[in-house]
Formats: structure tokens, C-alpha cells, sequence
């Protein structure tokens, strides 16, 4: 077996531990494995190599940092004006090249120009936030009315506080007209003539 | 006629010497009870009366002579008679009834003599005062004054309503003040038209008078007993009058106070404030009140309205 360079038992090496070789490269290799230690050292340093990169975590890579990468997912919110400004900025020099993105660009800012032109169209959660409104303004109108009731009844209570101090109940002296009810008794014969008094608030 | 006073009288009575004449003339009640009023006594008198079940007392220091009563009340003492009544210890002025109308003739009750009795050791004479054939009084007038030194009054259901009693008596009377003494300034009361009912039950009205403050009082008598009802402007405060309870008679609520001599009953109607005081018995009072105004409650807007608006 003629003597193969490094590079080359590397590469035969590795192809035969990728079951790439051909049934004459594949006896070739294992002549060699038979006749050399070194060859034998180099391949288990490859298998120790080939496990470890297996290990390894898979690397996951950005779309746009792909050389035909495009920003779609981003352009919306590129429009909102909700990316970072480092993003604004990638996004930016992106579109700057990018024809196929400026396109989707303008039709997603079209589409939301022709929405918001739609009269009457809102959202179900606007209608419930309407409802709520006018919800929280009925009770307020409610309450505006007990406070003028309350207000009122006040008032009226006021009004008759002073109407009752203002129109004074009779003074009823029971002892004055009992005198007067046994005064004119006395000037009719009657049972009365026997001397009764009337004891009406009796000290 | 005999039989059923017999029967009234009972088996206590056949023990006495019974002296059973023949109905007196009506006019005979009144001619005792003016002898009753010209007689000259003096002593104390206890008298009480019954209602609700309860009764109220009273001891009375008394002379009379001249129509006039002097009555000793709450220690003072009171002059009563001929239309007047005046304290005489604390020198405060009286009232005075100038002018009167006399009732007409008593014909509702029945006067049965019954006979002469013993009181108090003294003789006198029993006479029983019928109503529709019901005992409604009974007097004792003493033979040799006339002074009445028992009463004894019957309600409806014949229960003693009123009791009256001298129980000291004596046939003089020392410390009556003359008329001349009589100079103290008193609060004339005279006749004047109201409007008040002409009859209540069987109780005419006989005078009506105006007091100063502008209450009307009519004098209601039938002859034997007697009340005078007193209409106030406005709605007074029952409950800061006298010391009447809540009572209903004939499905209204009035108040009504017993005194040991009398009545009192308090209501009010829609504007006005009533106050019937008398000596008459509870079933003639019943009577009385269905003829007259009767109280009108009212609930709390109603007040609230009045106060407010008249």
C-alpha cells in the first residue's frame, strides 16, 4: 500500500466513519487500521471529535440573517412603530434593498388605511368598552338623581322642621276649663250641684 | 210599677221600713235637687269613681249654704256656686257665668221615693233615679237639710260607676264667705252663638260661650247629669295632656282620663281639638261621642301637609 499523505488518511478516516467509502476504499482503510497504531489512535481521536460536536446544541439562525432573509413577521409592527430602535434600524437598511419587502410593506400599510375608512366597523371589544361606558354614565345619572332626592328631602324636612316651629300646637290648660265646666255646672241644679271639682293635671 | 221597684230593690230592701209612694211627678228630681242646692251643710265627702276597672278617690273638706260650695282642693280652697268658682287661698282671680238658659223639663228619668233611711245616724230620705226602667241613680237626702249625703250612680250594665258619701256631716256651715266679701275680679264668660251640635244622644245644648283664647265650650245637660265640650283651634299634643290613656269607644281612639268626679275625654279632628269633661256615666258618654265630631287620625304626610299648608 503506497503511503497516503496525513491529510489524505484524515479524510479517508473520516469518510470511513461517515460510511461514505466504496467496498475497495472501505478493505483499504482496514488494512491500514490493522497495520498502523497510529492510523487506529487517529480514527478513535475523530470518533471522540464526531460525539462531542453530536452534543453540542443546535444552533437556530435568524431568518433575516440569511443572505434571501426577509422581515414579514416584523413589518407590521415596523408600521406600529413598536420595534426597538435597533430593530427599526435592521429593518430599515432591509427594506432599503429589499423589494419584495417594501412591496408587503405597502400593502399591509393599504390594508390598514382601507380599514380604518370603513364606517361603523369596530371591533366586538369597543362595543362591550361602549356598554361599559354607558353603563358607568347611568350609574353616575343615578346617583346624581339620589343626591338631588336626598337634596330635596332635606329640604322639605327643613321646610317642615320650620313650618311645625313656626305654627305653635294650642295651649291646653285642662285645669281652666275644667273650672269652666264646673262654674257653669254650679248654675244648673243638676248631680253636679253635689261639689264636685274636676282634677284634670292634679298637682 | 210596685213589683218592679220591689224587684229592683231587692231582698235588703223588704228589711226596711219601706215607704213605697207613687212615681213622682218628673218635675220632682229637680225639685230635690234645688232643695239639695239650697241646704246648709259642712263636713267631708268622700267620693270615688270606677272605670276601666280602676278606681280614683277623692276627700273633699265641704260647706255650703247659699248655693255656694267652698271645697277644699289640693289644700287651697275653691268657691263654687250660682255659675262662679273662684280659689279664695291664693287670692287668683275666678270665672263667672253672668247668664244661663235652664235646660227643659227632666222628663227622661223616672223618680221613685223610696223612703226614709238612716245615714250616718241622721234620718233621710232614699229616692231612686230610673232610666227605661233601669236604676241609673240613687240619692240620699238628708230630712232635715236636703243636703244629698249619698250618690250613688249606675253605668248601662247596672255597675256602680260613682260613689259620693258625707262622711262626716254636720247641718251648719261657720266659715262661708259672704257675697259682699266676693270682690274678686273674675273672668266674665256670657252666651254666645256657636256652632256646635244643638243635641248630642239626648243631651241639649243649653248655652255656649267664647273664651279668650277662641275656644268655643258648649254646656250639655239632660237634666240630671251634665258636660260641657270644649272645641280648641288646632290640633293640640294629646299626649302632653293630662294624664289620658288611649281608649276606643265606638271604633274611635280618644284619651280619657277619670277623675274621682268625672270624665275626661280628648280627641282631635282634622283642624280642631275637643275636650268633653262631665260627670256622666260611661253608656251616656258612648252615646254622646257617636253624635259629635269624631277623631281623625292622621297618618305622617298628612301632618307633614298640614304643618306645612294649614
Amino acid at each position: 500500500m503506497a503511503r497516503l499523505s496525513a491529510a489524505a488518511r484524515e479524510e479517508l478516516l473520516s469518510a470511513y466513519l461517515d460510511g461514505e467509502l466504496s467496498r475497495a476504499e472501505t478493505r483499504v482503510v482496514r488494512r491500514l487500521l490493522a497495520e498502523s497504531s497510529e492510523a487506529v489512535t487517529e480514527l478513535r481521536d475523530l470518533e471522540t471529535v464526531r460525539r462531542a460536536v453530536r452534543l453540542l446544541p443546535e444552533l437556530q439562525v435568524p431568518a433575516r440573517l440569511l443572505p434571501d432573509g426577509h422581515y414579514g413577521d416584523r413589518l407590521s409592527a415596523y408600521l406600529d412603530g413598536e420595534l426597538v430602535t435597533a430593530e427599526t434600524r435592521i429593518v430599515g437598511d432591509h427594506l432599503s434593498t429589499c423589494r419584495a419587502c417594501r412591496e408587503e410593506l405597502h400593502t399591509l400599510d393599504r390594508a390598514r388605511i382601507a380599514i380604518r375608512a370603513l364606517p361603523g366597523v369596530e371591533p366586538p371589544e369597543i362595543l362591550d368598552l361602549r356598554r361599559d361606558v354607558e353603563d358607568a354614565r347611568r350609574r353616575i345619572r343615578i346617583g346624581r338623581m339620589a343626591v338631588w332626592a336626598g337634596g330635596v328631602a332635606a329640604a322639605l324636612f327643613l321646610l317642615m322642621s320650620l313650618a311645625a316651629a313656626g305654627r305653635d300646637q294650642p295651649s291646653v290648660d285642662l285645669a281652666d276649663l275644667g273650672d269652666r265646666h264646673v262654674a257653669r255646672a254650679s248654675a244648673t241644679s243638676g248631680i253636679s250641684i253635689l261639689p264636685a271639682l274636676s282634677e284634670a293635671n292634679p298637682p | 210599677m210596685i213589683l218592679r221597684r220591689l224587684g229592683a230593690l231587692g231582698a235588703a230592701a223588704l228589711t226596711l221600713v219601706v215607704f213605697v209612694g207613687p212615681p213622682a211627678a218628673a218635675d220632682e228630681l229637680s225639685d230635690y235637687l234645688e232643695h239639695a242646692d239650697d241646704a246648709v251643710y259642712s263636713g267631708r265627702r268622700i267620693v270615688f269613681t270606677v272605670w276601666d276597672g280602676q278606681s280614683r278617690f277623692a276627700l273633699l273638706d265641704v260647706e255650703h249654704a247659699d248655693g255656694m260650695s267652698v271645697v277644699t282642693r289640693y289644700g287651697d280652697h275653691v268657691m263654687i256656686g250660682g255659675g262662679k268658682i273662684r280659689p279664695l287661698s291664693s287670692g287668683d282671680g275666678g270665672i263667672q257665668f253672668t247668664q244661663w238658659t235652664q235646660p227643659d223639663a227632666i222628663d227622661r228619668y223616672e223618680v221613685v221615693v223610696v223612703g226614709p233611711v238612716m245615714h250616718a245616724g241622721r234620718r233621710a230620705r232614699l229616692v231612686e233615679v230610673m232610666e227605661d226602667g233601669n236604676l241609673r241613680a240613687r240619692l240620699k237626702f238628708d230630712q232635715q237639710t236636703s243636703a244629698p249625703v249619698v250618690t250613688e250612680v249606675f253605668g248601662g250594665s247596672g255597675e256602680l260607676f260613682r260613689y259620693s258619701a258625707m262622711v262626716e256631716f254636720e247641718p251648719s256651715a261657720v266659715s262661708m264667705p259672704g257675697e259682699e266679701s266676693d270682690t274678686a275680679d273674675y273672668a266674665v264668660a256670657s252666651p254666645e252663638a256657636m256652632d256646635l251640635p244643638a243635641m248630642a244622644s239626648h243631651y241639649q245644648l243649653v248655652d255656649s260661650y267664647a273664651a279668650a283664647d277662641g275656644s268655643a265650650q258648649g254646656f250639655y245637660t239632660d237634666g240630671l247629669f251634665s258636660f260641657s265640650m270644649f272645641v280648641i283651634d288646632g290640633r293640640a299634643d294629646l299626649e302632653k295632656m293630662g294624664d289620658g290613656e288611649p281608649f276606643m269607644i265606638q271604633g274611635s281612639e280618644y284619651r280619657v282620663s277619670a277623675a274621682p268626679m268625672e270624665l275626661w275625654v280628648m280627641w282631635t279632628t282634622g283642624s280642631d281639638t275637643y275636650v268633653l269633661v262631665g260627670d256622666l256615666p260611661p253608656d251616656h258618654l258612648e252615646d254622646v261621642l257617636v253624635d259629635i265630631p269624631r277623631p281623625v287620625h292622621r297618618n305622617w304626610f298628612q301632618r307633614a301637609w298640614h304643618r306645612l299648608f294649614g
